[in-house]
């Protein structure tokens, strides 16, 4: 119990030093306040507790595979739970293998030690089996609450795995109304697609904005309102969202110098708080205009497309959405994410691509490969930051990170 | 050992163009007086425990060599690692930048540096240049010891030798006897035991070297290595090492007479284009 306290008192003093850092960034939209009220508690402790008075089922998630429009459909709330806390790594460091990814480690020790609402009063947790180290971690999850595992097929684009995949969802959706009590139908379905869409079209619009040559909102921010969607009320979130996107509209000033080094992050997924590398690129004098990763930009970027609206028509047009334009590495070949950062660099005028890597993150480490080569032919400088939660490395990936926009700036023409 | 490199150590009085880089390393500081004629003044002293002073010091220390006073300098870079806790310097300059532009100051004769190799106190990096010496790619070593300056100074210590005869000694070596761990703590211990076998010391100081030579070499493998190699940092110093460097890569390196100073001397350059 006392290391409980003891836990809960660093990781509540290492998200407010990086809610200092994240507030000393100048020029932030006034509206990014919901944002960081929710950051700074990790949790919208109200919102969960009024879903639960009203009876509503939680079902944490991880991934972006767990399809949220069925989730809603039954009546029940998705709360995705990868975790970006170093606090709480070292206390199942006693019990994981060492090479164990920091999400896995963060978020098992959430669990463990029940530090936040979300990870308490879970109904379900559904694991995709995306790489090895999650679909182990689903064993070990599953003394805490009842896991299910969604299998997920390796070579998207054959037609088997479309079979596959939907039957897998099939069998989700019967697990999911049994516990909820509800039955999916056309008219559930339809209305949680048109408010995932909602969603969607909201951060699209940031998203462009941010294709500017002005820059608008800093990559932090922006990857910061996709950190709180995992826990947020869906629909304050299109809310707070449709107010930021305004003002910045509004506004329309640069958040730094025009000329400032326009990075991209790829690679293995950063999550709040752990704004370790956003922060060391914006604070030394590079800008973050885009990511790719599954714990923002990719979170809501794919729409359903829907032909006709029977029930069974919905189904596989959802279905499609969370398979098909996916470009998680855990796919062979994956020739479409390569594809798709190479848009990115077009569409974001990307000067340079910084490239994360955490320990033990095999999928991502052995895409740079080919990904490192396809952007060299491009002309853009790639880097490789190899990294976890914890904070001792800060000042070596500073040297790395100053030396490359110094290089990125060297090198215009 | 060939470059332009004349430290002139003259007393020049407080002229008008004078500038200063600070090196502040992991083990050493570095400090380069200039103008416009070249390097006035440079010195290197252990960094210890409190670089901001170490350097303060240093740069007192480099002045008194000329009859230059403090005020006469007219700007301040400080590079490396202390970089930032130097907040008398005016600006400050990733040492990967300013190793590039020390090296290509330097060589003036003879091949265009492609490829820089700097084995520094606790890190090595390779930096890779285009033909108008503009970096293209870096790559660094800094999560381990293992194949930079710290792993001699333990080894040396094991071996009771001085680091300064390290070099020399190695190239009395009959035969290179292997060191296959890549950790500095193990690789202390397979010496131990090579020692304690009876093996001569210089045919384990080669293997040392080897060890080092050949996970530099392969860090200089990824970013991709074109002649000419420039070689510089502390261990530069050390013939035995070179020697080393050389066999692995299988080609000559161009090594500067002042390899520790080449960092600083970049960041006095950046100071030197701040005045202009």
């Amino acid at each position: 119990m006392k290391d409980v306290i003891n836990i809960q008192k660093k990781l509540s003093i290492s998200v407010e030093e990086a809610m200092e850092k994240l507030k000393s960034l100048p020029n932030r939209p006034s509206e990014m306040a919901y944002f960081d009220y929710l950051a700074r508690n990790l949790t919208d402790k109200e919102f969960i507790e009024e879903s639960r008075k009203e009876g509503k089922k939680i079902i944490g998630t991880f991934c972006v595979f767990v399809p949220e429009e069925f989730i809603y459909a039954a009546g029940a709330i998705p709360l995705r739970l990868c975790a970006g806390i170093f606090d709480t790594v070292a206390p199942v460091e006693e019990f994981l293998p060492r090479d164990a990814c920091p999400v896995i480690k963060s978020s098992l020790g959430l669990i463990h030690l029940k530090l936040l609402p979300q990870y308490e009063f879970l109904d379900l947790v559904v694991i995709p089996t995306t790489c090895d180290w999650k679909m182990k971690y689903g064993e070990i999850i599953n003394s805490y609450f009842p896991v299910w595992v969604l299998n997920l097929p390796h070579q998207k684009e054959i037609p088997s795995a479309k079979r596959f995949w939907k039957d897998e969802l099939k069998t989700f959706i019967s697990k999911l109304q049994s516990i909820t009590g509800k039955r999916i139908n056309r008219r559930s379905l339809r209305d949680s697609i048109r408010l995932l869409n909602r969603a969607q079209a909201v951060f699209r619009k940031l998203y462009k904005l941010r294709q500017r040559k002005r820059i608008p909102i800093w990559g932090s921010d922006a990857m910061l309102v996709m950190s709180v969607y995992f826990f947020s009320d869906i629909n304050k979130w299109i809310d707070g969202m449709e107010r930021l996107v305004s003002e910045i509209e509004k506004r329309d000033i640069s958040v730094c110098p025009d000329n400032s080094p326009r990075i991209m992050l790829c690679g293995s997924p950063i999550i709040w708080p752990n704004w370790k590398l956003p922060f060391i690129i914006e604070s030394s004098g590079g800008v973050i205009v885009a990511d790719e990763f599954c714990s923002s930009s990719r979170i809501i970027y794919d729409t359903v497309q829907i032909d006709e609206y029977t029930e069974r028509d919905l189904f596989n047009a959802v279905c499609e959405r969370y398979l098909l334009p996916c470009t998680c590495p855990c796919f062979t070949p994956n020739e479409d994410r390569k594809r798709r950062i190479l848009q990115m660099v077009d569409d974001f005028s990307v000067e340079g691509v910084v490239y994360h890597v955490y320990k033990g993150c095999f999928i991502y480490d052995m895409e740079l490969y080919g990904i490192e080569k396809a952007l060299k032919e491009k002309g853009i400088p790639v880097i490789r930051i190899e990294t976890d939660y914890s904070p001792e490395d800060i000042e070596q990936i500073r040297t790395r990170i100053e030396a490359f926009l110094e290089m990125l700036i060297a090198r215009r023409p | 050992m060939t470059d332009n490199l004349e430290i002139r150590y003259e007393k020049i009085g407080g002229k008008m163009s004078l500038v200063a880089g600070i090196d502040a390393g992991s083990t050493t500081t570095k400090v380069v007086l200039m103008d416009e004629n070249g390097v006035v003044a440079h010195l290197v002293v252990p960094t210890g425990s409190n670089c901001k002073n170490t350097a303060e010091e240093a740069l007192k220390n480099c002045l008194e060599k000329t009859n230059c006073e403090r005020k006469d300098i007219r700007y301040i870079v400080s590079t490396g690692y202390g970089r930032n806790l130097i907040d008398f310097a005016q600006d400050t300059v990733s040492e990967i930048s300013a190793n590039a532009k020390g090296a290509k100051w330097l060589n003036t004769s003879g091949d265009k540096i492609r490829t820089i190799v700097d084995i520094g106190g606790q890190d090595s990096k390779v930096i890779s240049l285009d033909d108008d010496g503009k970096i293209v790619n870096f790559a660094m070593n800094d999560k381990c010891a293992a194949g930079t300056g710290r792993f001699l100074e333990v080894m040396a210590n094991v071996l009771e030798v001085n680091l300064e005869d390290f070099g020399k000694l190695s190239l009395q070596a009959k035969k290179i006897l292997p060191i296959n761990s890549t950790c500095t703590v193990f690789a202390e211990s397979e010496v131990i035991s090579l020692l304690a076998r009876g093996n001569p010391v210089p045919d384990i100081i080669a293997g040392i070297h080897q060890a080092i030579a050949r996970r530099v070499v392969n860090l200089a493998k990824r970013v991709g290595i074109k002649e000419a190699v420039f070689f510089d940092g502390g261990p530069a110093l050390n013939v035995g090492l070179i020697k080393a460097m050389e066999d692995e890569l299988g080609m000559k390196m161009v090594v500067p007479s002042h390899p520790q100073i080449v960092t600083a001397i970049g960041a006095a350059l950046t100071a030197m284009e701040k005045i202009k």
